[in-house]
């Protein structure tokens, strides 16, 4: 089990999480930036993704590509070019229509990519 | 460690029906209450209302089981304005208004928070400055400390008007609360459980005119219950009491991690959090938090349903773990 994130303050707060627990073995934290990193070495079967909300979002005119920090596109391009088991979290909110051009333009980008490969 | 579910803590069969309150109370008749133009503080509850009369089982039809965690009841508007409300006492010492900060200082604060949010956290804060005595010059001297370039926009606001009574922005007269329970209103700490009743009538209510009372419930009129409980050194040993489960001092040695107010920007921007805060048993996990952690983390339900599909699968790698809510019942399972 392998958790990065970009703040070391929240890897304090999850690895006291994680010893209240009896949880600690086998989980390695990692600080860093997901976009930046190269991950191919670990070769992970399954992703989470849960990007964080922006603080003053509406919920009326809510949409998942300018209201989600990092680009949400461009996270799951590179969670799908390391394994193909992506878990996916969006809020409840989250329009279907959105998510359906999010999904158009990855598989798009990825038939290209995969060519080039 | 398989997580048992939490029993009801109340025998629903012994409990009151809605019906056998005096008349007068709002109780359940959405089409009255919705077809209302509600303000954005009151519309939230109703939302939940309606998200949890849908989930649970049609068992448990009784209110208390099916409103564990929020109930409110709502006037009239025609009521609110009403002379008979002029009989209802403030919830606030009289002694409070002259320890509040200058005006400015509390406007500062809804610039900060970003002006979409603008009518509906200056209610709320105007709410919580009210309610909350000791804390608020902690409040105001932080606030002024970040935002003193945010005052020249200060003087352009304006507020909204509200009665002295206001808490949720409709006056309140009594309170129940369940001691064990786990809910929304971890505001005032210690009280899980809240049940505001906003009629005259209900100040002739007691234990006795309750059909058999459960141990768990306690009816307080408000006088009384601001003489048994300094209401602002409550919330403090709540807070504090959080803080010791958590061994959150050994943490908050270093001044990284010490993030001053977080526990107060929880209060002031309470409706953002209301809808994550039902699905999360943060008391019972004795989980640390941030606020910016508070709002992203993944609802407990969700991150259970997760981690079994995933169990067995070899290395799982969590892009944005922040405080390891997925992480941790991944290796539960």
């Amino acid at each position: 089990m392998i958790g990065i994130d970009i703040q070391q303050k929240t890897l304090n707060f999850a690895k006291h999480n994680a010893f209240n627990r009896g949880v600690f073995d086998n989980v390695h934290l990692i600080q860093g930036d997901f976009a930046q990193m190269n991950l191919h070495r670990i070769n992970p079967d399954v992703i989470f993704l849960n990007p964080e909300i922006v603080e003053n979002a509406n919920k009326e005119n809510f949409s998942i590509f300018s209201d989600i920090t990092p680009d949400l596109t461009y996270a799951l391009l590179k969670s799908y070019n390391l394994c193909k088991n992506i878990i996916l979290c969006l809020p409840k909110y989250a329009k279907i229509q959105e998510i359906a051009t999010l999904f158009s333009t990855i598989f798009k980008r990825t038939d290209r990519f995969i060519i080039l490969i | 460690m398989n997580q048992k579910p939490s029993k009801p803590l109340i025998s629903t069969s012994n409990l009151p029906t809605p019906l056998d309150f005096k008349p007068g109370f709002h109780y359940g008749n959405k089409k009255n209450l919705i077809s209302k133009n509600l303000d954005d503080t009151r519309r939230i509850s109703f939302q939940l209302r309606e998200e949890l009369i849908s989930t649970k089982k049609p068992e448990n039809k009784s209110i208390f089981s099916v409103l564990k965690n929020v109930f409110c009841c709502h006037q009239d508007r025609n009521q609110r304005n009403s002379p008979k409300t002029t009989t209802q006492k403030p919830y606030m010492k009289p002694n409070v208004q002259q320890q509040l900060p200058a005006k400015g200082s509390q406007a500062s604060i809804t610039v900060s928070s970003g002006p979409n949010q603008k009518s509906l956290e200056a209610t709320l804060i105007e709410n919580f400055t009210q309610t909350s005595t000791a804390t608020n010059n902690q409040m105001a001297q932080a606030l002024n400390n970040k935002g003193e370039s945010s005052k020249e926009n200060s003087s352009k606001i304006t507020k909204p008007k509200l009665l002295e009574n206001d808490l949720f922005g409709f006056p309140v007269e009594a309170l129940f609360i369940l001691r064990k329970d786990v809910g929304i209103c971890n505001l005032l700490g210690k009280i899980k459980f809240v049940d505001f009743f906003i009629n005259d009538s209900c100040a002739n209510l007691s234990k006795k005119s309750l059909s058999n009372p459960c141990s768990n419930l306690h009816f307080f009129n408000l006088a009384t219950f601001e003489k048994d409980h300094d209401f602002a050194s409550f919330k403090k040993e709540s807070l504090a009491r959080k803080v010791s489960m958590n061994n959150f001092k050994e943490l908050g040695k270093n001044k990284e991690n010490q993030d001053g107010n977080w526990t107060e920007n929880l209060k002031t921007k309470r409706n953002t959090v209301v809808d994550q805060q039902i699905l999360l048993n943060f008391h019972e996990q004795n989980m640390i938090l941030d606020y910016d952690q508070w709002r992203n983390v993944t609802p407990e339900q969700c991150a259970k349903h997760t981690a079994k599909r995933v169990r067995n699968r070899g290395v799982v790698l969590d892009a944005f773990c922040g405080i390891g809510g997925n992480l941790i019942y991944v290796k539960n399972f």
